[in-house]
């Protein structure tokens, strides 16, 4: 039967000699295959002769417990994966968690020199000093203007008591 | 399940060994990568279509050991290959007869060099010449055309036939 060479894996270009021997190849494989005899070609002959010792090469048997051992094997990687992914899911819970509730960094602690604090005190005195003064004048201006609200205070028990104790802070 | 896998590992765990073996020259790494056939095997034997088994399984067998072979270090691949020198000497030292001697010195010869072959021919030499597997089965697994098995078999044998003649003209000189 004719065989058209395998051109599956022939680039564009290739130079035809390349056909030509794999068509000479396959010929000449074809015919070791079916040889039952040794062939007249010497080189043929020779590879006759070894492709025989290769098949009288002696075939290996599988270890015994090797596939006792592999279907245990396969069994075991199911649970193992499993354990493997939960492992590795509680860390990760875990490496989150304390990300998430990390403390705020803490402010730089800054010392400051005795100039700044001589300014600082400066400052708060002033501050307060003026405050007061702004306080004594706002008073002074407003108190007049304002009236006395009158608490009911003659109503409740004890009236005359009181009375001397809110007319001492109205001056105040 | 179960039982569809065990006939899959009796008919042909010896198989997928022996490409790991040849493919790997140590029958420790060669048990690793064919019990990790077998576990894929487990997982996948519900999918897999009757007659599809045994590409399949090489094509896994033969991942996994190019994979073993990728990760060699140069340093390791060294002290492999002086503990299987001490490994031969030793074998040869056990050895009676002078014949039997010649031949088992013959089958080491042939696996270290199927070993020392370039891929796609190693694989194709194991499973054409040594296993029998008819081409349909080998193009399947390789992902090659029936042609291609063919070519590239006679052409790694042929390789193969010259390295072993280079060798032992060396050793004759």
């Amino acid at each position: 039967m004719h065989k058209s060479p395998d051109r599956s894996n022939n680039v564009q270009g290739r130079p035809d000699r390349d056909d030509h021997r794999f068509r000479a190849d396959l010929a000449s494989a074809e015919m070791l295959d079916a040889a039952h005899l040794v062939p007249r070609d010497p080189e043929l002959a020779a590879d006759w002769a070894l492709k025989r010792e290769l098949v009288g090469l002696a075939a290996a048997e599988l270890p015994s417990g090797a596939a006792v051992r592999a279907r245990r094997q396969a069994a075991a990687r199911p649970r193992t994966t499993w354990f493997m992914a939960a492992a590795a899911a509680l860390v990760a819970a875990v490496v989150i968690t304390l990300v998430l509730r990390a403390p705020e960094p803490a402010p730089p602690v800054a010392t400051p020199t005795e100039r700044e604090m001589a300014q600082l005190a400066l400052a708060l005195e002033t501050l307060d000093a003026t405050g007061r003064r702004v306080a004594a004048i706002a008073e002074r201006e407003v108190s007049g203007s304002l009236a006395v609200p009158d608490l009911g205070l003659d109503e409740l028990p004890y009236a005359e008591y009181v009375r001397p104790y809110l007319a001492r802070r109205d001056r105040s | 399940m179960k039982r569809r896998f065990e006939q899959l590992v009796d008919q042909h765990g010896g198989r997928l060994f022996q490409l790991a073996r040849l493919m790997l020259g140590r029958d420790d790494e060669a048990e690793d990568v064919a019990q990790e056939t077998l576990v894929k095997l487990w997982k996948n034997v519900d999918k897999l279509r009757e007659g599809e088994e045994l590409p399949w399984l090489m094509t896994c067998t033969r991942n996994a050991c190019l994979d073993v072979l990728r990760g060699r270090t140069r340093t390791r691949s060294l002290l492999h290959l002086v503990a299987s020198q001490k490994r031969a000497l030793g074998e040869a030292d056990d050895a009676g007869p002078a014949e039997e001697m010649h031949s088992n010195e013959r089958v080491r010869a042939l696996r270290s060099a199927i070993q020392e072959m370039p891929e796609p021919g190693r694989s194709l030499l194991i499973l054409r010449d040594i296993q029998e597997l008819d081409v349909a089965t080998v193009a399947r697994a390789l992902g090659l055309s029936a042609n291609q098995v063919k070519v590239y078999t006679f052409r790694a044998r042929r390789q193969l036939r010259f390295r072993l003649e280079e060798e032992s003209n060396a050793q004759v000189a």
